[in-house]
């Protein structure tokens, strides 16, 4: 039998492909319209279907990736998780309720749960990832991924700490060392791969990131400090001025920028960040590269944002003709009794609800067509593979693959 | 090409036998027993029973197919495009899923041991801190979570143009309401002192808060045709208040609102807790708690010596008025007028007006400027 593609000696890398399938709309709007109907229990399967869709777009040596699990193991695991996690955290509403009006209390309640649940979806993620991987197949060999939760666990909190320290200096060495980690724990049939990388190499890139965040911030922010910084609750420091919160308008600008400018620039980072990470990592004999570039990502958010805007202006112009001829009209039924009141909230509830639901869809079709896709397709149709012909020796792993676990299905929507 | 003629049944695929990552370049046949796939050099390889062929993925964009076996991890790739009609005759499983499923009966079971922890919560649990909720929180605490609640409902319900005169302060109309409260007030037990709001909204409605705080609506006020009608609608709420019914509805519903946001998704319960603060926005007490705070409020206002018969006088001309114009479900769910009638016929007859006439005007003028 003929094996094609062993042949030795070095060949051109291979370029990682992406396909476009048709069906992606009707794809989403099912998703999005069952999982309305269902109140959300269809997300399972939503999410299911577009994880098989988009992992056959991607295509390596002409063969897609097959994603093989399925909704009724992301619905099962979030059951067994609502079993476990509902009294949990029952008790812990019922504790804030509590003690609602003690702002301490309530403040150090509420830092205590969100840490917990912070930590907790840490776990989840690492887990979810492991479950995804097990579930991904190319040319029917199985990706996993090996390591300990609960290591990952002392590492996040570790690099955490040191983060939290540092005024959040430290991130990259954080991101690295929890890429790191991850990396060299993820396994393609028998093979491990194996990632070397540093924290520094993406420091002064993060640098540029905290400076578009903070210095709109604390542009805004500072001149009044004091007034932000003294809580309102407590009693005002006597023989003082009245200390009063600055009018939310004049925090606005700086709070804009900063959220704007600083969203850009993480999105640059973390495709940044993507391509250095990738750069490193070895299968074997096989290297990866990555040709990734941050600015391709600021420029779709920009796209996406253009067309958001254009959206919001067409809707807001609709509305705007809509109500300069109906407004009369309806004044006029109200003023000659035909029409109460009542009926005309019913008739605006049963108008407004329709349209907030179609704004959804529109929306979130807008985020996966403008946004998502287009930056998946350019991260999978950056990436090359050095060596690809080594890939023939990879064998199938002789390790079980994971049966789902609790966290390792407790989706959180991301895909 | 005709479509009714019919497809070839062999076409040219890659073949990937799931122990490596290579692939082999093969002719695959499907025939009555099965998928037959041959070598290049045309040694038999391998056959694939045809309930076992599963269509894994595609046809994409050029009409190619990825098939497996089920229970293996084999792999063919076939860009012909005949293939899948072929296949599609000769075998009928070739759309089901590939993977082993946990059975619906483990779903079933896991199912049913969520909607059991999530029914022991709401109908044991959350009852059971609700009932018990004034064991642990102290009066303190209760009287700021209501004014937390009546500083939101005054933001949200005042207009604003009347928003730097949100709450009616007039003087002499809040002598009159204190005289008209007075002898209601004196026959309570309540853990806090009585605090009472009226607020500058047309709202028709009055709202008992937790931590003894009573929110009346101007509106109200202005639809009231007589004293004893405003005292009526006090007492029904000083009713709540005593049996303490404000507490276990907000504890009551800012857990099932969690539950609900946790079935949903949400994990963080995040949107569920900020609904939950209003809880008393968009639900109603029961029809129970209603007639408690029906019968509490003619206990008050006969002790009192007041005119009791009014007191039906104002719920009746609500309803007529169409219970749809209440924006707040507050008052919609009152127990049934006749109910209500029998509580006023079973008391004393006769009775003194709460207020004279010209402390009437006064109380009805309370959100005049000062």
């Amino acid at each position: 039998m003929a094996e094609l593609g062993g042949m030795a000696g070095a060949t051109a890398p291979e370029r990682v492909t992406y396909e476009d399938r048709p069906g992606l709309v009707r794809l989403l709007s099912t998703n999005f319209f069952l999982t309305l109907i269902t109140i959300g229990i269809y997300r399972f399967w939503a999410a299911t279907r577009l994880r098989r869709y988009l992992w056959s777009n991607i295509r390596i040596g002409g063969d897609g990736l097959e994603y093989t699990g399925t909704g009724r193991e992301l619905f099962l695991g979030f059951l067994i998780g609502l079993a476990v996690l509902a009294p949990l955290s029952i008790i812990y509403v019922v504790a804030e309720r509590l003690s609602l009006g003690d702002q301490v209390l309530v403040g150090t309640l509420q830092g205590l749960y969100f840490l917990a649940l912070f930590v907790f979806l840490q776990v989840a993620l690492f887990r979810s990832r492991r479950y995804r991987l097990s579930r991904t197949t190319w040319r029917g060999i199985y990706a996993g991924q090996t390591g300990s939760t609960w290591e990952y666990l002392k590492l996040f909190i570790g690099y955490g700490l040191l983060t939290v320290v540092t005024l959040g200096l430290a991130l990259p060495w954080m991101h690295v060392a929890l890429a790191r980690y991850k990396l060299n724990n993820t396994t393609f049939g028998n093979r491990t791969m194996h990632i070397e990388a540093k924290g520094s190499a993406l420091f002064w890139r993060w640098l540029v990131v905290m400076v578009l965040l903070v210095a709109p911030l604390a542009l805004a922010v500072l001149p009044n400090f004091s007034a932000l910084v003294h809580p309102v609750y407590l009693p005002q420091p006597k023989g003082l001025p009245t200390l009063e919160l600055p009018h939310p308008a004049t925090l606005a600008p700086g709070f804009l920028s900063a959220f704007s400018l600083g969203f850009l620039a993480l999105v640059w980072y973390r495709i940044e960040a993507f391509r250095y990470l990738a750069s490193r990592v070895r299968l074997g004999t096989m290297q990866l590269d990555s040709a990734a570039k941050g600015m391709t990502g600021i420029g779709r958010v920009l796209l996406f944002s253009v067309g958001m805007v254009a959206m919001m202006i067409g809707l807001g112009l609709v509305f705007w003709v809509l109500s300069a001829v109906a407004i009369p009209i309806l004044r006029g039924a109200i003023a000659g009794k035909s029409l109460s009141i009542t009926t005309l909230g019913i008739i605006g509830i049963g108008i407004m609800v329709p349209v907030y639901i179609v704004l959804l869809w529109a929306m979130q079709l807008a985020a996966y067509c403008w946004l998502w896709i287009p930056i998946i397709r350019h991260l999978a149709t950056t990436l090359d593979i050095e060596n690809f012909p080594a890939v023939n020796e990879i064998t199938q792993s002789s390790q079980k693959r994971p049966k789902l676990g609790i966290a390792d299905s407790f989706e959180l929507g991301a895909f | 090409m005709a479509l009714s003629e019919p497809p070839r049944l062999a076409w040219p695929g890659r073949y990937s036998d799931g122990r490596t990552a290579a692939f082999y370049q093969v002719e695959a046949r499907i025939g009555e027993d099965g998928l037959t796939i041959t070598g290049e050099d045309g040694a038999p390889y391998e056959m694939w029973p045809c309930d076992t062929v599963r269509l894994v993925d595609g046809p994409d964009a050029g009409g190619a197919i990825r098939l497996g076996r089920k229970g293996g991890d084999v792999r063919l790739s076939v860009e012909d495009r005949d293939a899948l009609r072929a296949l599609e005759l000769h075998c009928d499983a070739l759309h089901k899923g590939m993977a082993e499923e946990s059975s619906w009966r483990v779903i079933a079971i896991w199912s049913g041991a969520a909607i059991a922890a999530i029914a022991f919560l709401i109908f044991a649990v959350i009852p059971f801190f609700a009932d018990h909720a004034s064991a642990w929180v102290s009066p303190r605490l209760e009287a700021q979570l209501g004014d937390q609640i009546a500083d939101f409902l005054t933001s949200f319900t005042v207009a604003s143009k009347d928003k730097d005169h949100a709450e009616c302060t007039n003087p002499q109309g809040r002598a009159a309401l204190d005289k008209l409260v007075a002898p209601l007030a004196s026959q309570l037990s309540l853990r806090n002192k009585l605090r009472l709001r009226v607020i500058n909204s047309d709202l028709l409605n009055a709202i008992a808060l937790p931590g003894d705080e009573i929110l009346v609506f101007k509106g109200l006020i202005n639809f009231a045709q007589g004293p004893n009608e405003v005292a009526g609608v006090l007492g029904h709420e000083m009713g709540h208040l005593q049996l303490d019914h404000p507490m276990r509805l907000v504890i009551r519903e800012s857990g099932t609102a969690f539950l609900i946001g946790l079935v949903m998704g949400d994990i963080f319960g995040g949107s569920a807790i900020s609904i939950a603060g209003t809880g008393l926005l968009v639900t109603a007490f029961s029809r129970d708690a209603e007639s408690a705070a029906d019968a509490e409020a003619v206990t008050l206002m006969s002790r009192a010596g007041l005119d009791v018969a009014p007191f039906g006088g104002l719920f009746e001309r609500l309803q007529a008025k169409g219970d749809a114009d209440i924006p707040i479900p507050f008052l919609r769910t009152h127990p049934p007028s006749d109910q209500r009638a029998k509580l006023i016929e079973a008391a004393p007859p006769g009775g003194a007006q709460a207020l004279t006439p010209a402390e009437w005007q006064n109380l009805k003028a309370i959100c005049n400027p000062d």
